[in-house]
């Protein structure tokens, strides 16, 4: 008999497990300096009431008590039963700020929300954006929009809602956590690149371009004619001279690659700095990509990825918002494969930016045209009035 | 009204209602209420800032400094007032917290000093509740508690505006003001006051659930004693009559076991003490021996009286009594009370019966008296004469030195008599018809009053009636006592108890009878007096009714109380399984009755028994399955959706509706797509609402996007747009 009951009771137990668990992570109860004071009025009362045994004492007492009830009565149907919706924007840049907007709803029948304070919660922290909700009809919806700004690149991720209410009676704040995570990815800062010799750079990779087949309009190569060429690019001329089906290729214009390479090796004292070389090499591609260039980045010993136009910055960003600094002693294999990579960037201006200044590096770097580093660029990388954290 | 002017307003009523209470409660001094009853004045003329003379009493500001010094001087008020005046911690204390009362409300400029104002107004209550136990109280409790639920839910909504006054809200609904410089709506006046209503009803649940567990450190509960008389161990004739006009409450009594109301209405004699001797002036007990009740069980007292059992006892009588603090120890109760039940340490009884504590009580007390009234049984009522025990004779047949013409009347009254009784009644019958009932009568300051009353003036009350027909006859050679009590009439028609007054204090006789035992008499004519209740009187009955359930309830509310309420609730729900547990057995014996029947019935057809019963006991679990699942795949299905999409697809279904009166009509196999396409086809004007419709519904339900107030009105729109389109330019047929 009592074997038969204790599934029942283990059940019972998990639910009530449950129950807690959910209570304690999902909401909270805090005193506020008005409710500290009630709560000990409300206690000299009951102790005067204990003492005397005056009844009307107690009437005091449970009228005490009874809104200290009410009020955590209604601020739970205040902060229940909502419904959020986030809209992120696609990417964010480091200290940049950007709009986030809150889509808020009341799935309530009748009875409102009231005096909401909204706050996101990241990485089990709440952070107060200020976003002040003071009435919300039942069945209603309204969207919020507040400027967000992250410090650090990298991920970004929001794990939900905290919801606060100190409605009715500003005794106790009542907080509700609503869960919905979104991620979002934050990219280096973009800086002004004032120092930097730019049309110098430029000049150099003049010199390295190569002739490379693609839309123009001067001849690169005539070939014979593939399944899947394109008709209209048959030289008719050719073809004929040769009874086979030729095609004309064309040199594309335009041709000019810069190969940045970004080495992740820093200690960790220089990880601002590291922090630093990110945002000079996100704001290197902004222009580059911007005056036309094709771009591959080599970001320690990683793939190589290459990008044109705009278009494509992102996939850059995106590699650089993710990087993750390796520490000195495990630098060999990634200043390994950077030389390598460069030696096998044949065409183009090659940069190389440094974070950490390395002599042993720099000399297993043969092919590189230019290197942006602490020690060649003081003033970018330490620029009076950064935003980067110090 | 605005929210900050409601807000002040509610603030000073909360400490108005609190300081009214308190004025109630303890007498102030008249300067002090003046004071006070200014600072209130300005307090409210301050909020109207539109006025001139608020104007002027806005800047009318003193100084911090000032208001300081006045502080230190009430302080030092507080002690002259402790140690020189009222020489009373409380009264010293009360004055200083009315001169902050006054401090504070002179000073509302910052919120420190609001909630300042709402901490001293809940002492000035509180120390109202220790004063009193009034009535009265009860509607001030509740004022403050409706002030405190708009004070405190105004507070918070006008600190919010404040702190932040840039918050965001929805104006789609006005239950709440916006901002501070918002009126109130009526929407939000009826909301806060349905929250003050929770907060009564929790308010009342909590206070007859907390469990009382009295230290009783501070306990003072003492209340003043009403002055009695006709209860001490002598009594001089007359004495009764002073009170006679005194419409003071001094007890209330229930019958709860008495049945229809017809039967309560009885005047209902509740004896105090009784008298044996007479001494021609006053009347006292000669047997004062006294003896404890046993108590079995707890807080019940058993009465075994010594006197003959009485052979004419009628059924019990159940009384529950609750008695105002009176200055005498005296029990009272219907005659021949059999036990007594109640919170005493103990109960005394003499030889006469009577009901004593050990020292009067200086609370209300609430006790329940047994009582088996005696009534003459039929065999004594033919007797000619009775032997009586030789106690009954030395104790009750006593007479004093009476004038001859007093016996003379006695046995020229019994003259015709046959029987016992028929002197007894002749007797009662005589002083009934002959003599007049009047409450004038010099009876202190007569020699003989008896003499007086019965042969000179005639006129005179109760006692007169009572000790002149005890006199009468013991002269014939019956037995008879004095009994004092209260003879209770005022029947209260709300509240279903007697009412009973100082006014009602009353005498009349007991006669003995061998085998009945004593037997109550009473002489003494009604008083004329208006038999129709006044509507000031029906008000006076609802509010003594009012009265006592508020003592009951709420003053003298106790752990026994709540004890007897978890048994109640125990007892009524082991008579509800009881009862439900007989009627389910009745049913399934029917059912199982039936069921055999319908059986028996089948067997002969030639379906085994076996088969019948699996067959029964498929269908039974298929309808109990199918009644289960059916309620709730209906609510699955709406569930799927949520309240966003259940909009879209209302408004995507009306679209349809209204396209297929064109002739626009969706086929089931069409996707919103291909339906979009046809109408573009056939009715290209309907296309861009239809088209946005589409978006919308494809958006929401399918890939469940929010839906936003504006899309929604939007999508309305559209939809009205279409219906018009349909009124004005209809899709021509031959497209």
């Amino acid at each position: 008999m009592a074997r038969r009951h204790l599934p029942s009771l283990s059940r019972w137990v998990h639910t009530l497990q449950t129950g807690l668990r959910w209570l304690s992570h999902n909401r909270a109860v805090r005193l506020t300096t008005e409710g500290t004071r009630f709560l000990l009025l409300t206690l000299a009362v009951g102790i005067a009431a204990v003492n005397t045994g005056n009844n009307l004492f107690y009437l005091l007492l449970a009228m005490m008590l009874s809104l200290i009830v009410l009020s955590g009565l209604l601020s739970e149907q205040c902060v229940r039963r909502l419904e959020f919706h986030r809209h992120l924007p696609e990417y964010l840049f480091a200290n940049e700020p950007a709009t986030v907007s809150l889509w808020i709803a009341n799935r309530k029948s009748r009875i409102p929300s009231v005096s909401l304070r909204l706050f996101d919660v990241v990485a089990g922290q709440d952070i107060d954006r200020q976003v002040r909700l003071s009435h919300l009809a039942p069945h209603s919806s309204t969207l919020i929009s507040y400027p967000l700004l992250v410090r650090r690149r990298g991920p970004y991720r929001f794990d939900g809602v905290r919801v606060v209410t100190p409605f009715p009676f500003g005794l106790f704040h009542k907080k509700a956590f609503y869960g919905f995570e979104a991620n979002i990815i934050v990219c280096p800062e973009i800086i002004p690149l004032p120092s930097l010799q730019f049309h110098e750079l430029q000049a150099i990779g003049q010199h390295h371009g190569v002739a490379r087949r693609g839309p123009g309009n001067s001849l690169y190569n005539l070939r014979e004619f593939r399944a899947g060429d394109d008709a209209r690019a048959i030289h008719w001329m050719t073809t004929a001279r040769t009874s086979k089906l030729m095609l004309k290729e064309t040199e594309a214009e335009d041709q000019q690659w810069v190969t940045v390479a970004v080495s992740t090796i820093a200690p960790v004292e220089e990880d601002d700095v590291f922090e630093r070389a990110l945002s000079i090499a996100a704001s290197l591609f902004d222009l580059l990509l911007k005056g036309g260039y094709h771009v591959r980045l080599l970001l320690g010993d990683q793939e190589e990825i290459l990008a044109n136009g705009p278009d494509q910055f992102l996939h850059l960003l995106h590699s650089l918002a993710l990087c993750e600094r390796r520490p000195a002693p495990s630098g060999e294999s990634i200043r390994q494969a950077m030389a390598q990579a460069l030696a096998e960037s044949y065409e183009g201006l090659t940069i190389l930016v440094l974070p950490w200044t390395d002599p042993a590096q720099r000399e297993e770097l043969p092919t590189v045209d230019h290197v942006i580093s602490p020690q060649s660029y003081r003033d970018l990388f330490h620029a009076v009035g950064s935003r980067l954290p110090t | 009204m605005r929210l900050d002017h409601a807000f002040r307003l509610s603030s000073i009523l909360l400490a108005a209602t609190s300081f009214a209470s308190l004025a109630l409660a303890i007498s102030l001094p008249l300067w002090l209420l003046t004071l006070a009853g200014v600072a209130f004045a300005l307090a409210i003329l301050r909020m109207n800032h539109a006025s001139t003379i608020s104007g002027r009493l806005l800047h009318l500001h003193f100084s911090a400094l000032t208001w300081n010094v006045f502080l230190l001087l009430a302080f030092a008020g507080f002690w002259i007032d402790l140690l020189l005046l009222s020489q009373e911690l409380l009264p010293a204390g009360i004055h200083f917290l009315v001169l902050l009362l006054v401090n504070k409300l002179s000073n509302l400029s910052q919120r420190r000093d609001v909630l300042q104002l709402y901490a001293i107004s809940l002492i000035t209550l509180l120390a109202s509740a220790a004063l009193t136990t009034q009535i009265w109280y009860a509607p001030f409790f509740l004022f403050y508690l409706v002030a405190g639920v708009w004070t405190l839910l105004l507070y918070h909504l006008v600190k919010e505006q404040d702190e932040h006054p840039g918050h965001q809200a929805t104006d789609l609904d006005e239950s709440l003001p916006p901002s501070s410089l918002a009126p109130i709506t009526s929407r939000f006046f009826w909301t806060t006051n349905t929250m003050a209503a929770c907060a009564f009803g929790l308010t009342l649940l909590f206070f007859f659930s907390i469990p009382r567990i009295g230290v009783g450190f501070f306990q003072h509960n003492q209340e003043e004693s009403l002055r009695t008389t006709g209860f001490s161990e002598h009594v001089d004739l007359g004495a009764i009559g002073p009170v006679k006009q005194d419409p003071s409450i001094v007890m209330r009594v229930e019958l709860p076991e008495a049945v229809g109301d017809e039967s309560r209405r009885e005047p209902l004699y509740l004896r105090g003490v009784a008298y044996n001797r007479y001494n021609g002036k006053s009347w006292s007990n000669s047997l004062p021996h006294r003896r404890m009740l046993t108590e079995f069980p707890q807080g019940t007292f058993t009465f075994r009286t010594s006197a003959a059992k009485p052979a004419g006892a009628t059924r019990r009588l159940r009384q529950d009594i609750l008695l105002e603090p009176l200055d005498t120890a005296v029990l009272f109760g219907v005659s021949m009370p059999t036990s007594i039940t109640g919170n005493f340490l103990s109960v005394q009884a003499d030889l006469m019966g009577s009901l004593q504590l050990p020292f009067p009580s200086h609370t209300r007390i609430h006790y329940t008296v047994n009582s088996l009234p005696s009534r003459l049984v039929s065999a004594e009522k033919p007797a000619t004469a009775f032997l009586y025990p030789e106690f009954i004779a030395q104790q009750y047949l006593q007479v004093p030195a009476l004038d001859a013409r007093v016996i003379d009347l006695a046995r020229r009254v019994t003259q015709p008599a046959t029987t016992v009784l028929e002197q007894v009644d002749l007797i009662r019958t005589h002083l009934l018809t002959q003599y007049r009932y009047n409450l004038d009568v010099p009876t202190l300051q007569s020699a003989h009053p008896l003499e007086d009353f019965l042969l000179t003036r005639k006129t005179g009350y109760c006692e007169h009636y009572a000790t002149a027909m005890v006199m009468l006859l013991r002269t014939v050679g019956i037995p008879a006592r004095l009994v004092t009590g209260f003879l209770a009439t005022e029947w209260n028609q709300f509240g279903n108890y007697y009412t009973v007054r100082q006014r009602d204090a009353h005498a009349w006789v007991e006669v003995y009878f061998p085998q009945s035992g004593w037997v109550t008499m009473d002489p003494t004519p009604a008083a004329l007096e208006a038999t129709t209740q006044t509507w000031w009187e029906s008000v006076g009955s609802v509010m003594d009714s009012a009265r006592l359930t508020w003592d009951r309830l709420f003053v003298n509310f106790s752990a026994s109380d709540q004890y007897a309420v978890v048994q109640g609730i125990r007892e009524s729900g082991e008579a509800m399984r009881a009862s439900m547990s007989e009627s389910l057995t009745n049913m399934l014996g029917h059912g199982s009755t039936m069921l055999g029947r319908f059986m028996q019935a089948l067997i002969p057809v030639g379906i085994p028994r076996t088969a019948l019963i699996l067959l029964l006991v498929i269908t039974a679990v298929y309808l109990v399955m199918r009644t289960l699942r059916h309620p709730g795949h209906e609510s699955l299905r709406q569930d799927v959706y949520s309240a966003n999409q259940r909009v879209v697809i209302t408004l995507y279904s009306d679209m349809i509706a209204g396209l297929a009166q064109h002739g626009i009509v969706k086929a089931a196999s069409a996707t919103p797509l291909e339906f979009l396409r046809d109408v573009h086809e056939k009715w290209s004007e309907a296309w861009p609402s239809a088209d946005a419709l589409t978006q919308l519904y494809a958006r929401v339900r399918f890939g469940q996007a929010p839906l936003t107030a504006e899309e929604r009105s939007a999508a309305e729109h559209l939809l009205q747009r279409l219906r018009a389109l349909g009124q004005s330019a209809p899709p021509s047929r031959n497209r």
